[in-house]
C-alpha cells in the first residue's frame, strides 16, 4: 500500500473523486488538499506531502499553489507522475518527470495510472530490499512467504500485469493481479513451504472460492512444494481455472491468451480443420478406430518413443481431406493415463498455435477415455486448459466427440458446434 | 428453527468472548449518548446469556439501569438460566421469551421495537430458506436508529450435524439481495472478518436510520426482500455443494495423502449432509 497526494487545482472535484475511486480498492491511501487536508492550510499540505509515498499532479490547471507543490515534492524527491488532461503540457523544468497524457480521465487512463503507481511503489519496496532474485534451488526452498509473493509479483509485473500485495489483509489471497491491456484479473495464493510438504484439496477449494469472489480470471497458486494428487485433479474441475504453478518450473507459468475451446459434435474430419490429432500410446501403438483412419486418409503410422503427454505433427500427404497437418498426441502409456497428461497434451498444441501461424483451428478428439480410462469430462476440461493457457488467441482447439453426456458438462466452453 | 442437536449454548462466568465484548462496547457508546434514558436491547438466542458474562465489569450501575433487555431463545431451560442471571444486574427491565427464532417476531409484542438487536454464534444453525426472514424482521424490528448486531463461525472448530456457517462474503451478498428487495441502493451495512485463533468469522452491523433514509416505506417490501434474499441464499448453497461434491468425488477416487486432506474428507461430508438438507435434498 502507497501513501499517494494528489496535487490538482481544486477545481475538478469530479475528478479528484474519480482518482480517489480508482485508486483507494488498490489499498491506496489518497490524500488531497480537498479532502483530507481540511484545514487546507500550507504547513498541513507541506506535512502531508512529506508524508506521502508519491505525488500524482494533475495538470489541468498550472496555479500557482501546484507548481509550488511540485517544487516541493521534487526537493524532497519524491516520485511523481505528472497526469495531462488535454493539451496541457508541463513547465519545461518538470521535463524529465514521467508524464501521462490522457484526452480524459476514463477507466484506461485510470488503470493505467494504477499501474504506473504500482510500479514506483513497487521499485520503492525493492530499494528498501524487498526485490527478490534467486539464483539456486536452495534458496527456493528457504523462501519466506512475503519474498514468494514479491518474487511471484516481479514476474507478472514483467508481463505488464499490475500487482497487489494484500499485506496481511484476509481476502483468501495474497495477491491479487490485474492487466490493463486485457482488464483481466487474476489473484495469487504464494505457499512457501519444504520442497517435501504436499498442497492438499482444501488450499485449492478456499482459492477458487477467492477468485469466484474477486470475480477473478483465474486462480494461481504458487509454491515451492507440490501438490497432492487429489489437489491437481480438483483443480481441473473448475470454470475459473486454476493454475498450480511450481517455482523450479517458471517455463511451465502460463496465462490465459484467450485462445478458444469449443466441443464439436461428431466425426474428427467432419469439419474443416488445419490438424488433426490423433490419440497413440508411448510405444507408438493406436486404437482400432484411429488405424481405420490411418487406412482411409493413408496417415502414416504414429512413433513409438514418445513420452506421455508429447505431440508430434507432420504435413497431411494426402488429398482426401483438407487438413494441413496431422499429428499423434502420447495420451496413454501402459493402458493408463491422467488428466495432468492430457492436459500438458493441450498445452504442447497450444504452443504450435504460436510457432505456426498456418495452424488456427485443430480437431482433437476426447483423449485418455478409451485405453487411458480417464473420465470424459476431465479429459475435457484438461485439454481446455492446456489449450487456452498456451494457444495463440485466434486458435481454436475443437474437441469431437460422439459423447451424448458432454451436454451435461458445465465446462464454460464458448459454444458447441 | 430447530436447534440443532449437535449445538450448545455456553457459560463461563470468568470469559467474555470478543464478540460478545464488541457488542458490549456498541452498547456502552449508545447509552453514552445524551439525554438516553432507556435503551432497549433484543438478545436473539440468548443461550445461556453469555453475552451478559462480564457486562457489570463494562458498563456502570447508572449505564446498566437504562437497559431494558429482551432475552430469547428456542430452550427454555437456557432462558430460565438467562433469566436468573440477568436479573442481577441491575437493569431497568429484563424479560425473557422462548420460542423458534424464525417466529421472534411473532412472539414479541406488535410495534415492540428495540435499539440494539443481536445475533451472535447462531446463524450458522439457522435453517437456509428461513435466514433471509429473520434478518428482515430483525431490522423491522430495529427502533429508527437501532442496530443489528450479528456476529457467526466461517467454519465450526467441532463439526454440527446439519449447520451450515456463512463465509462473510456471502452474508454480505444475501444481506445485499435483502436490501436491493427494499429499494435501499446506495447503504451496505458495515461488515469485518474476525481471524481467531482455531477459526475465523465475520460481524454485521446494519443501522435502521441508514434504510429508512433511502427506502422509508421499506417494510412494505417485505415479500420481495426476502424472496430475493432467499434466491441469493439458494444460488450460494447451489454453488458450495457443486465444490463440495467435486471435493468429495475427487478424495473418493483418488484418496487422500495428507492430514489436511483427511480432514477435508470428513469435514466435507458433514458439509455434504447439511448443504443436501438445506437445499431440500434429502427427502
Amino acid at each position: 500500500m502507497s501513501n499517494v497526494f494528489i496535487v490538482q487545482s481544486g477545481r475538478d472535484l469530479a475528478l479528484l473523486e474519480k482518482l480517489r475511486e480508482y485508486l483507494m480498492p488498490f489499498g491506496h491511501e489518497v490524500n488531497d488538499i480537498e479532502t483530507t487536508v481540511r484545514t487546507g492550510d500550507s504547513i498541513s499540505v507541506l506535512a502531508e506531502i512529506a508524508r506521502s509515498d508519491i505525488v500524482l499532479a494533475v495538470l489541468t490547471n498550472q496555479s500557482d499553489n501546484i507548481l509550488f507543490e511540485l517544487g516541493y515534492s521534487f526537493g524532497l524527491n519524491k516520485p511523481i507522475i505528472l497526469i495531462s488532461l488535454g493539451s496541457t503540457s508541463p513547465p519545461p523544468v518538470l521535463r524529465d518527470v514521467l508524464l501521462m497524457q490522457f484526452s480524459e480521465l476514463d477507466d484506461g487512463a485510470a488503470f493505467r495510472i494504477v499501474a504506473a503507481i504500482e510500479t514506483l511503489a513497487r521499485s520503492r519496496r525493492a530499494r528498501e530490499g524487498g526485490h527478490v532474485e534467486f539464483t539456486s534451488t536452495e534458496s527456493r526452498q528457504e523462501l519466506s512467504g512475503r519474498n514468494l509473493e514479491r518474487y511471484v509479483a516481479d514476474w507478472f509485473e514483467a508481463k505488464g500485469i499490475v500487482t497487489h500485495l494484500q499485506e496481511g489483509r484476509d481476502a483468501g489471497f495474497d495477491i491479487l493481479a490485474f492487466d490493463p491491456k486485457t482488464k483481466k484479473r487474476y489473484v495469487v495464493e504464494a505457499k512457501a513451504l519444504s520442497k517435501s510438504a504436499l498442497i492438499s484439496v482444501d488450499v485449492i477449494r478456499r482459492l477458487y472460492e477467492a477468485a469466484r469472489e474477486a470475480d477473478a480470471q483465474a486462480g494461481i497458486i504458487v509454491t515451492t512444494a507440490d501438490f497432492t494428487k487429489s489437489a491437481k485433479e480438483f483443480a481441473r474441475q473448475f470454470k475459473t481455472p486454476i493454475y498450480l504453478w511450481n517455482v523450479d518450473q517458471r517455463e511451465r507459468w502460463y496465462l490465459p491468451k484467450g485462445a478458444t475451446v469449443q466441443i464439436r459434435r461428431g466425426d474428427l474430419f467432419e469439419q474443416r480443420a488445419d490438424l488433426v490429432m490423433l490419440p497413440c500410446s508411448t510405444a507408438g501403438t493406436v486404437s482400432s478406430w484411429v488405424q481405420a483412419y490411418q487406412d482411409l486418409y493413408k496417415i502414416p503410422s504414429a512413433p513409438s518413443g514418445l513420452s506421455l503427454g508429447e505431440v508430434t505433427i507432420f504435413p497431411a500427404e494426402t488429398q482426401r481431406v483438407s487438413t494441413k497437418y496431422f499429428g499423434y498426441a502420447a495420451s496413454v502409456e501402459s493402458h493408463s493415463t491422467s488428466a495432468e497428461a492430457i492436459e500438458r497434451i493441450g498445452v504442447e498444441i497450444g504452443e504450435i498455435t504460436n510457432r505456426q501461424p498456418d495452424i488456427r483451428i485443430i480437431n482433437v478428439p476426447l483423449l485418455g477415455g478409451g485405453a487411458g480410462g480417464l473420465d470424459h469430462k476431465i479429459s475435457a476440461m484438461s485439454l481446455k486448459r492446456g489449450f487456452e493457457t498456451s494457444g495463440d488467441q485466434k486458435a481454436t482447439l475443437a474437441i469431437c466427440t460422439a459423447e451424448t453426456n458432454i451436454d451435461e458438462i458445465d465446462l464454460n466452453f464458448r459454444g458447441t458446434l | 428453527m430447530s436447534r440443532l442437536a449437535a449445538s450448545t449454548a455456553i457459560l463461563e462466568e470468568g470469559r467474555l468472548l470478543s464478540q460478545h465484548q464488541a457488542a458490549l462496547t456498541l452498547l456502552q457508546a449508545s447509552l453514552a449518548i445524551p439525554g438516553i434514558v432507556r435503551l432497549d436491547w433484543l438478545d436473539l438466542a440468548c443461550g445461556k446469556g453469555q453475552i451478559l458474562a462480564q457486562l457489570d465489569t463494562n458498563l456502570d450501575p447508572t449505564a446498566r439501569a437504562r437497559i431494558s433487555y429482551v432475552g430469547y431463545d428456542l430452550s427454555d431451560d437456557y432462558c430460565r438460566i438467562t433469566a436468573s442471571r440477568v436479573e442481577t444486574l441491575g437493569l431497568q427491565k429484563t424479560r425473557t421469551l422462548v420460542g423458534e427464532l424464525q417466529r421472534f417476531s411473532q412472539v414479541l409484542e406488535e410495534n415492540e421495537q428495540f435499539d440494539f438487536v443481536t445475533l451472535t454464534n447462531t446463524v450458522h444453525e439457522i435453517e437456509p430458506g428461513a435466514l433471509a426472514g429473520i434478518l428482515f424482521d430483525c431490522i423491522s424490528r430495529l427502533s429508527p436508529t437501532g442496530r443489528l448486531f450479528a456476529y457467526d463461525m466461517e467454519e465450526l472448530p467441532t463439526a454440527e450435524l446439519g449447520a451450515v456457517p456463512w463465509r462473510r462474503a456471502e452474508i454480505d451478498a444475501i444481506v445485499a439481495a435483502l436490501l436491493a428487495g427494499m429499494d435501499v441502493k446506495q447503504y451496505r451495512p458495515a461488515s469485518g472478518h474476525w481471524k481467531h485463533k482455531k477459526v475465523s468469522a465475520w460481524n454485521l452491523q446494519v443501522e435502521k436510520t441508514h434504510i429508512l433514509a433511502e427506502a422509508p416505506g421499506f417494510a412494505t417490501h417485505r415479500a420481495r426482500s426476502i424472496a430475493q434474499a432467499t434466491v441469493k441464499t439458494h444460488e450460494i448453497l447451489s454453488q458450495r455443494l457443486s465444490d463440495c461434491t467435486k471435493t468429495l468425488d475427487t478424495l473418493t477416487r483418488l484418496g487422500f495423502a495428507t492430514d489436511a486432506e483427511k480432514s477435508q474428507e470428513l469435514s466435507g461430508l458433514y458439509e455434504y449432509w447439511a448443504l443436501q438438507r438445506a437445499l431440500g435434498k434429502t427427502t
